[in-house]
């Protein structure tokens, strides 16, 4: 009876094309919009994260305790305090925990062309790449081998005009006193992440003999994806608290300024969602409603020739299943494919973003995420809202009376 | 400031006054640096230097008074255009010091402001007094056929060494029999040239010949001209000159 029933309902539907094609075109959009806002948001979000995960600052790093407040290298950890840190990561974590010492300051870069302010990043180039995917962006040339070489972003050797082997200087201030080293352009850089481009990068020993500090300002560290890395800092932090007065930051407790940006934009979207399943929801229920109005008549007839006001019932919510289910087959699976695509190609909003992108550390291009949740959870909107929709319409066909619904159709 | 910066080291250059060699072998390199090292360095200088700048076509004129005294003693007292007159600079015990009327009182600048006007920029003026540009530059001479006294008689290359903090790939600088520095081009790590300084209307003072004129074009086409009007070599200067007090007292450098 109950596949009379569906059958009664496909039927019925297709009686007025236009109709139902207008119902599962709402439905089509209102899932497709959902699932498209929920992808491009989280995947925008995981791409922000990522991509200053993996390019700049790995996944949290060790600093001495009040650094931040005077950011400057005589303020970062000593030598012996780096040598702690890396001893205790070796013998206390796992092998897939990979750190890397960093000395980070200021300077000035000076080719014959043009004069550049710059952040001077001092790295260990073998434990650095194992951190950071720096070296995989090195679009011209090699990355650091040896002291004496410098690389640079693409904008950076724009700007000052100088090529691979040629000589630039950098210029470092310390407590008053300044020091100027040559550096051969080895490498340019083409980051994910324009703010990376003020950023240069040269040998650990040349920075320590810019700055005139032996030890580094952070030990970056990166751990396995997967890994909770509230949890891996907490426990490297008491690993650590015993032997060097340093701490542990996340890359949140290190970017606050994106910290308050995403939780700000999580609370914007969860009413907007609301609002696009109820616009969804109120267009099904009210073409659906009326089709009840208008078939009256019909349905007085169905039940005078033996139909039950439930199967009557019944036939009216199946028709709103199957508006819901083809609706949010189609608008699910274009939107799906729209993810997919933007999750291999990405969209380029730098010029949208500008300053503002390169100040929050935004890339300039962002990729969608496609976690089957998203599916799972536009559904899940779709079938509720579809549900709610039809149960007004129904409940009406269901207390029609066979005499009353001939006479008023 | 940077520009003031770099036309002190030009005035200095010009104080290269000198004594006229009659050379019977030829000089090295190391040679004549010393020779004109030593003929430049007059305890003290006073001129006032007018100065055209032409910028993107644009000229703007400036006059300025400078003092200099040793290498750590410098004072400039801008005249000219009205807007900056009374303004000046002083750079006294490693530091650098603005003053405007306008402000009301000296500023100390950052360190930068006294190091950017050298810093990679080629030789400083620490190399040249001190003759420790071998330190920093593979240095060559080559005589030429000098029919006057006004010819370049030396040519001398300056090849900065791989590790020198300096961002030109050359410095060719031509001098002439009585080492008075005539030019001095600049050129980038690919051979171009970058920049040119040339010195003309040389005058006798005191047994010292020297230009008093300067031009340094860029190969841009922007160019400075400066004009030293009234040089004096060795003027009666000494260290308490070269206070704070001096600068913000514009009357008393009359």
């Amino acid at each position: 009876m109950k596949r009379t029933l569906a059958r009664i309902a496909w039927r019925g539907l297709w009686r007025h094309p236009q109709r139902t094609i207008l119902m599962m075109a709402i439905v089509a959009f209102g899932s497709g919009l959902i699932l498209l806002m929920w992808g491009l948001t989280d995947g925008f979000i995981e791409t922000m994260i990522s991509t200053q995960i993996d390019y700049d600052s790995g996944d949290f790093q060790v600093r001495a305790t009040g650094y931040a407040d005077d950011p400057l290298p005589k303020n970062g950890l000593p030598s012996e305090s780096v040598a702690i840190v890396e001893s205790t990561l070796a013998a206390e974590f796992p092998d897939t925990w990979t750190y890397a010492p960093r000395l980070d300051t200021s300077g000035m870069l000076k080719s014959a062309y043009g004069v550049l302010g710059v952040s001077v990043r001092g790295v260990n180039p073998i434990r650095e790449p194992t951190v950071t995917v720096t070296v995989e962006s090195v679009g011209e040339g090699r990355y650091l081998e040896a002291p004496g070489e410098i690389v640079l972003s693409r904008a950076a050797a724009t700007d000052l005009d100088v090529r691979i082997g040629e000589r630039v200087v950098l210029l470092s201030f310390t407590e008053g006193n300044s020091s100027s080293r040559a550096f051969t352009l080895v490498g340019i850089l083409d980051s994910a992440l324009t703010t990376m481009d003020s950023v240069v990068f040269v040998t650990l020993p040349d920075a320590q003999a810019l700055t005139g500090w032996d030890g580094a300002t952070s030990v970056a560290v990166s751990i396995p994806h997967g890994t909770s890395r509230d949890r891996a800092a907490t426990r490297l932090e008491a690993a650590l608290a015993a032997h060097v007065d340093a701490t542990v930051e996340t890359y949140f407790e290190l970017n606050p300024m994106i910290r308050v940006m995403l939780s700000g934009s999580a609370v914007k979207l969860t009413p907007f969602v609301i609002m696009v399943a109820l616009l969804a929801g109120f267009g099904v229920a009210n073409t659906v409603f009326y089709s009840v109005l208008e078939r009256t008549r019909e349905f007085g007839m169905m039940t005078a020739v033996g139909m039950s006001t439930r199967q009557l019932a019944r036939v009216v919510l199946y028709e709103s299943i199957y508006v819901s289910a083809v609706g949010f087959a189609v608008g699910g699976g274009l939107g799906y494919w729209v993810l997919l695509y933007l999750s291999r190609v990405g969209m380029n909003f730098g010029a949208l973003l500008g300053d503002i992108g390169a100040t929050m550390g935004i890339p300039n291009v962002l990729y969608a995420s496609t976690s089957g949740l998203y599916w799972i959870a536009s559904f899940s909107v779709v079938v509720f809202t579809g549900l709610i929709a039809a149960w007004y319409p129904a409940r009406r066909a269901s207390r029609l009376e066979p005499v009353t619904a001939i006479r008023e159709g | 400031m940077r520009r003031h910066r770099l036309l002190i080291a030009a005035g200095l250059l010009l104080c290269i006054g000198t004594l006229a060699f009659a050379q019977s072998e030829p000089l090295t390199a190391d040679e004549v640096f010393d020779r004109t090292r030593q003929t430049w360095q007059a305890d003290s200088f006073h001129a006032t230097l007018s100065l055209d700048i032409v910028l993107s076509g644009q000229t703007k004129s400036h006059v300025l008074e400078v003092w200099t005294l040793g290498e750590d003693l410098s004072l400039i007292r801008v005249h000219e255009p009205e807007e900056d007159a009374g303004s000046g600079y002083l750079e006294a015990d490693g530091k650098l010091y603005y003053y405007s009327p306008l402000v009301g009182s000296p500023i100390e600048l950052p360190a930068v402001a006294l190091s950017d006007a050298l810093f990679g920029s080629g030789p400083s003026l620490d190399d040249l007094s001190h003759g420790t540009l071998s330190d920093d530059y593979e240095t060559s001479v080559e005589t030429l056929d000098a029919s006057t006294d006004d010819d370049a008689l030396y040519r001398m290359i300056l090849i900065p060494h791989a590790d020198a903090p300096v961002v030109y790939g050359k410095l060719e600088i031509l001098v002439s029999a009585d080492f008075v520095i005539q030019e001095v081009v600049y050129y980038d790590q690919r051979g171009n040239v970058l920049q040119t300084a040339t010195f003309r209307d040389v005058v006798d003072i005191d047994g010292y010949r020297m230009p008093t004129t300067v031009e340094i074009a860029d190969a841009g086409g922007d160019r400075t001209i400066e004009h030293i009007l009234g040089p004096e070599l060795n003027p009666d200067l000494d260290a308490s000159f070269f206070t704070l007090e001096t600068l913000v007292g514009g009357g008393d450098t009359e």
